[in-house]
C-alpha cells in the first residue's frame, strides 16, 4: 500500500499562497484556521526561500501519543486523521506538533479553543466517505474520489508534491540530479554552472 | 579490483599517521590557532533556519501563534515528559500515598478519645470559616477529578468505557476544569485571610514535631487552635495554590501566553510558554491532590470529631482537650467562644 507524504522543494516555491487558498475554498476551513501556511525566510534578502507546511502525516505522529481522548488515527495510506466527535480541543496536540499543524477555530467563551482542525491529506474522516456530516467536519474527501489533495495538485511550479511517499522522492531524486548541486544549495548553480544545466 | 582495494587501504594506514604526525609538527611551529575555512553552505544555513536554530526571520501570511515557525524542537521534549514522567511517575505517586495511609490506619487505627465523648460542645469554626473551608474544598474537587479524568483517563478510563463515552466525559471535565478553575485563587484568597491569623508559629510548636504529633506513643502531643501540622497544610495550600492558579490561568487564557511571550524575550514562542505551565501545573496538582488526601485521611477518618468541627462548627470538650489542649484553655480562660 502507497504511503502517502508531502514534500515541499524550497527551490520551487514562490510564496504565492495558492496552496492554502485552494485548502480553504475547498474544505470550506473555519474562518481563523488555517491548514496550511507558507513560511518565507529572510524575506526580501538574498537566499530567501519559502515552504509551504501542514500536518505532514507523521509516522510515529507524536499528536496522537498525547491525547488525552486518543482521537487520532492512521489510515492504511499512512495519513493521519483525527474523530472530532472524540476530540475535546485541549490544544496539547498543538504543543507536541513539530509543525504547528493543530489550529483551533476560537468558538467557547473568553476565546477557548474548539474542537481541534488540521490537514486531512484531503483523505476527510471517520464518517461514511463524502457525505455531508464528513464534508461539515473535515472538509472534501478528494482521496475517496481518486485524487490527491489539491494544495499539491494546483501548485504552479510543481513545488509542493503529494501522494506516494516512493513516487515523490523519486520526483525530487530527478530534480536533485538535475541540478547537480544538491538539493538547496542556492547559489550554487549561477557561482559554478552558467549554463544552469548539469549532467 | 582486490588488489588495487587492499593497496589503497595499505597505502593509507601507512601515509595516515604519517600525514597526522606531519600536520601536527606544523600546527605546533605556527603561532596561533589555524580558523576554519569560512565557507558557509547555503543549503545547510536554510536547514538551521528551518530548524529554528538560527535568529534568520521568518515570516508569514498566516495569522496564529507561532505560525512564522517551521519546526518546533521542543514539543517533542514536552511529549516525553508528560507520556514518560508525568503521567507513570504521578500515578505512582497517588498510590503510594493511598497505600502508606491504609498502612497507618492499619496501625494507628482511629484515635478515639480516651475519656470518651462529654456530650459538652464548644465552638470551633465560625460560619466565615467553614464557608471559606467548604468553598473551596468544592471547587478543589472538581477540578482535582476533572483533572485526573484528563490525565489519567486515557489509560484508565478508555479501557473501561470506550473512546466515545470518554470523550463525552473528557469534553466535560474539560469544561469544568476552564470555567471552575479560574475561581480556585478567589478561594485560596478568602482562606488566607481568614485563617492566617491561627496558622502563624506558635511556641511549643517544634515540641508537637519531636513528639511526632503524637502519632507514635501513648502521650498527647500538646497544641495550639491549630496543630503545627495543620498549619503545614495551610501554608502548602496557600503556596501550592499559588502556582496552580499562575500557571492554571496561563493554560486557560491563551492571550496571557501570547503576552509573556511579548513581553520577556526568554520565551520565543506560545507554545514553549504552555508547555512549561502544563509540567509545573502537573505536578503541582498531583502533588497537592496527594496533600489533601492525607489532610481528608486524617480529618475523617484517622481523627473522628474533626469533620463534625467543619460541618455544625461546635466540637465535644474531651476532643478538644485531647486534640488542641491549648486552644481548649485559652477558650475555657476567655470564655468567648470565638473561633
Amino acid at each position: 500500500m502507497a504511503r502517502m507524504k508531502f514534500l515541499c522543494d524550497a527551490e520551487r516555491c514562490i510564496e504565492c499562497n495558492a496552496c492554502v487558498t485552494a485548502c480553504k475554498n475547498e474544505h470550506e476551513v473555519p474562518w481563523g484556521v488555517n491548514r496550511r501556511r507558507v513560511v518565507t525566510i529572510n524575506d526580501g534578502e538574498p537566499g530567501e526561500r519559502s515552504i509551504s507546511v501542514a500536518c505532514m502525516h507523521c509516522s510515529e505522529a507524536p499528536c496522537a501519543t498525547v491525547c488525552p481522548v486518543d482521537c487520532f488515527y492512521t489510515t492504511k495510506d499512512g495519513v493521519v486523521l483525527h474523530d472530532k466527535d472524540i476530540c475535546i480541543g485541549c490544544g496539547y496536540c498543538f504543543y507536541a506538533c513539530p509543525f504547528g499543524a493543530p489550529q483551533f477555530p476560537e468558538t467557547g467563551a473568553f476565546g477557548s479553543r474548539g474542537k481541534m482542525d488540521k490537514c486531512t491529506f484531503c483523505a476527510g474522516g471517520p464518517e461514511a466517505d463524502s457525505s455531508n456530516d464528513e464534508f461539515r467536519k473535515y472538509g472534501r474527501n478528494r482521496m475517496a474520489e481518486g485524487k490527491l489533495p489539491l494544495c499539491a495538485e494546483m501548485c504552479s511550479t510543481k513545488a509542493l508534491l503529494a501522494g506516494d511517499g516512493d513516487k515523490v522522492a523519486d520526483i525530487f531524486r530527478e530534480r536533485v540530479m538535475y541540478r547537480g548541486a544538491g538539493a538547496l544549495q542556492w547559489g550554487w548553480g549561477v557561482a559554478y554552472d552558467k549554463q544552469g544545466v548539469k549532467g | 579490483m582486490r588488489i588495487s582495494k587492499h593497496w589503497i587501504l595499505a597505502l593509507t594506514m601507512t601515509i595516515l599517521p604519517l600525514l597526522v604526525a606531519f600536520n601536527s609538527g606544523t600546527v605546533a611551529a605556527q603561532e596561533g590557532p589555524i580558523s576554519a575555512i569560512n565557507n558557509p553552505n547555503p543549503g545547510a544555513e536554510l536547514w538551521q533556519a528551518v530548524r529554528g536554530r538560527l535568529d534568520t526571520p521568518a515570516t508569514t501570511q498566516v495569522k496564529g501563534h507561532d505560525s512564522a515557525v517551521l519546526v518546533n524542537q521542543q514539543g517533542d521534549q514536552w511529549t516525553a515528559v508528560r507520556n514518560k514522567e508525568l503521567l507513570p511517575k504521578g500515578g505512582d505517586l497517588l498510590i503510594v500515598v493511598l497505600l502508606i495511609i491504609g498502612a497507618v490506619y492499619a496501625m494507628r487505627g482511629p484515635v478515639t478519645l480516651h475519656a470518651g465523648a462529654s456530650g459538652k460542645e464548644i465552638d470551633r469554626h465560625s460560619v466565615n470559616a467553614r464557608f471559606v473551608h467548604w468553598f473551596l474544598a468544592g471547587i478543589f474537587i472538581a477540578l482535582a477529578l476533572s483533572g485526573l479524568i484528563l490525565l489519567f483517563g486515557r489509560p484508565l478510563l478508555i479501557p473501561l468505557f470506550g473512546k466515545a463515552a470518554f470523550g463525552t466525559l473528557a469534553y466535560g471535565a474539560k469544561n469544568v476544569h476552564n470555567f471552575v478553575g479560574p475561581l480556585f485563587p478567589v478561594a485560596i484568597f478568602l482562606l488566607f485571610f481568614n485563617m492566617v491569623s491561627k496558622n502563624l508559629y506558635e511556641k511549643g510548636d517544634l515540641k508537637w514535631f519531636a513528639q511526632g504529633g503524637g502519632m507514635f506513643g501513648k502521650s498527647h502531643a500538646s497544641a495550639g487552635k491549630f496543630n503545627p501540622g495543620e498549619k503545614i497544610l495551610f501554608w502548602l495550600t496557600i503556596f501550592l495554590g499559588i502556582v496552580v492558579s499562575v500557571t492554571g490561568y496561563v493554560l486557560d487564557f491563551p492571550a496571557i501566553a501570547s503576552w509573556i511571550v511579548a513581553t520577556f524575550p526568554e520565551f520565543t514562542q506560545y507554545r514553549h510558554v504552555m508547555e512549561l505551565s502544563h509540567v509545573i501545573h502537573t505536578i503541582i496538582a498531583v502533588l497537592f491532590i496527594a496533600l489533601v488526601f492525607g489532610h481528608i485521611f486524617l480529618a475523617v477518618f484517622f481523627v473522628p470529631g474533626t469533620l463534625q468541627g467543619m460541618v455544625t462548627g461546635k466540637v465535644d470538650e474531651n476532643w478538644a482537650k485531647e486534640h488542641h489542649d491549648r486552644w481548649y484553655a485559652e477558650m475555657k480562660g476567655s470564655a468567648k467562644g470565638d473561633a
